[in-house]
């Protein structure tokens, strides 16, 4: 018999754990050309901002040890050309899609969610929190608990949406976030994000990204990954998506493990696009091997 | 479009550093244009996770592709090690390839002048089969003799060729676009089409000596990539509408199109 591989994220409800995640499926369109859209968890869409933004000089990628490090720079049409150009396209969609944001600002975020409250069929809104609160110079919305928590708030006083809030590792305790996020009522809490990095270029002895520093991702970050969605599912009751490094069927068991009730995909999306099938078939096979008829029943477990 | 396993038929060293692989495939084989490019995952390993495009070099009776390709890195020394019987991971064809001129009567009529830097050889060969009708001059620049590439196989299409090493082991000695300037003023440019490929400084010389005497040109880009399809915005460069990305709105751009100035 087949495993029920069907999983929630509060009041969502997805065929299978698999999301592809934010930045590596675009708004869904050109990997549709190379995965069936609609046998996946969600997509998360790419991170939208209140302006467009053309985002980071090249070169924009490295590859390195273990990993790959990107400095893309949020680029992105804006929410108006979003809300036009790219929703009637995941709108026939048969599966829940996520929309990312980000702003430089509390009020921006709220801005841009008060927009989305307005469009039909977005299941949740991603919050983008690995971004710098520009009122405080350089620092990130999810590294200050208080932050975290007033962002949140405010976006969810302008919509119904599902919030869900997408963790930077950049903290010293990412537990005071979680809680933080927990106490706003936030529904749903999303980690990690990539892990600042850089390459320095032999040749010319500079800094090779356009961008100087990027954020690392791939298999190099699973077991930081893990360590914080453990610590955190330790904490708080709300649903947690797991993220960071996941190139198998077996990475995301071992996030469900510490956890996770659905896990999102990044990097091995963009090394082939159709990756998310194959772990969700791994994740099934994982589960018919060892005679269990439902992946809920492995969430969290590691913590028993 | 599916991802495949394809069967390596070949895969041999031509000169030191180059090698060319030939793999059997009737789905690309059969459609595929000139200027698209495979993405093919080298490895396994986790240190080598980014595939790496290569354009298509040539189409064999509509079964058979080949790559042209130097090892530049642990991505191309891996695929240099791979042997004949072996499958590799190939997404493809991808990306927009040259345009070409429309009717056979404008193949007759237009003269095709292909301008290649090193390596940037590889997906001309491809444009020159389809461009059989044409008149082909083409201009080889490479930094030592061994290192001028494919001079036989379009000696063979009849074409006419210039080569220009940097050394002066063969030819003019110096650069292709040097070259390719002193040689334009004989040329009758008026139905010309300039393709070329190559390092970005020598398409950018190119495209100023096409701009200066009005001849059409497309450029094709040697860039690494992020996924290849469009998704991660990673290979982009500047034009004049903003940032566009070599994999998906590429490799082949118009020459008038990009940036040279911000490049």
């Amino acid at each position: 018999m087949k495993p029920d591989i069907s999983v929630k994220l509060c009041s969502i409800k997805l065929q299978n754990p698999i999301i592809l995640a934010s930045g590596t499926c675009g708004f869904g369109e050109e990997i549709a050309k190379f995965l069936n859209l609609n046998k996946v968890g969600a997509l998360i869409t790419k991170t939208i901002t209140l302006k467009p933004k053309e985002g980071n000089p090249p070169p924009r990628i490295a590859e390195v040890e273990g990993g790959i490090i990107n400095s893309i720079g949020l680029e992105n049409p804006g929410i108006k050309s979003f809300v036009k150009d790219k929703l009637p396209f995941l709108r026939k969609l048969k599966i829940p899609f996520f929309v990312s944001i980000s702003g430089e600002t509390e009020d921006e975020f709220a801005e841009l969610a008060k927009i989305l409250d307005k469009e039909k069929n977005i299941s949740a809104i991603e919050l983008n929190l690995s971004c710098p609160n520009l009122k405080q110079g350089k620092n990130l919305f999810g590294q200050d608990p208080k932050i975290t928590y007033e962002t949140i708030k405010k976006v969810k006083e302008v919509t119904s949406i599902p919030i869900i809030a997408k963790l930077t590792p950049q903290v010293k305790d990412i537990t005071e976030i979680a809680l933080a996020c927990h106490k706003a009522n936030c529904d749903i809490i999303s980690l990690i994000n990539t892990i600042p990095a850089m390459v320095i270029d032999l040749r010319t002895g500079k800094p090779f990204l356009g961008g100087i520093s990027g954020g690392l991702s791939g298999p190099a970050i699973k077991t930081v990954a893990l360590k914080m969605v453990y610590d955190v599912a330790k904490v708080v009751d709300t649903p947690i998506i797991g993220c960071g490094g996941i190139m198998n069927g077996k990475d995301a068991v071992e996030f469900i493990l510490a956890g996770a009730s659905a896990v999102s995909v990044g990097t091995a999306n963009l090394i082939s696009p159709d990756s998310a099938q194959k772990t969700t078939e791994e994740i099934e096979n994982y589960l018919i091997q060892r005679k269990i008829n439902s992946v809920k029943k492995l969430i969290g477990k590691s913590l028993d | 479009m599916p991802l495949r396993q394809i069967l390596i038929l070949n895969n041999k060293e031509i000169t030191s550093g180059y090698f060319l692989m030939k793999l059997s495939s009737p789905r690309i084989a059969q459609n595929t244009l000139p200027g698209q490019f495979l993405h093919i995952k080298c490895s396994t390993n986790n240190n080598l996770l980014l595939r790496r495009p290569l354009s298509i070099h040539r189409v064999i009776n509509k079964d058979t592709i080949e790559i042209l390709y130097k090892v530049v890195g642990k991505g191309t020394l891996c695929l240099s090690k791979k042997k004949k019987g072996e499958k590799i991971d190939c997404i493809g064809p991808l990306g927009n390839g040259f345009q070409l001129p429309k009717t056979d009567n404008q193949k007759h009529k237009t003269e095709i002048i292909l301008v290649a830097g090193g390596i940037g050889i590889a997906p001309l060969i491809f444009l020159s089969q389809e461009l059989a009708k044409s008149r082909i001059v083409a201009f080889l620049g490479a930094k030592t003799k061994d290192e001028i590439l494919c001079a036989k196989e379009l000696k063979n299409m009849n074409a006419e060729i210039h080569v220009s090493t940097e050394d002066g082991s063969l030819g003019y000695k110096g650069l292709v676009s040097n070259l390719l300037k002193n040689k334009l003023l004989t040329l009758n440019s008026k139905l010309s089409i300039i393709y070329a490929c190559g390092p970005k400084g020598m398409l950018k010389e190119i495209a100023l000596l096409s701009k200066e005497h009005q001849i059409p040109c497309q450029v094709s880009f040697e860039q690494f990539m992020g996924c290849g399809i469009g998704i991660c915005n990673a290979c982009v460069i500047r034009t004049k509408q903003g940032y566009k990305r070599v994999c998906k709105d590429g490799p082949v751009f118009d020459a008038e199109e990009i940036d040279w100035e911000k490049i």
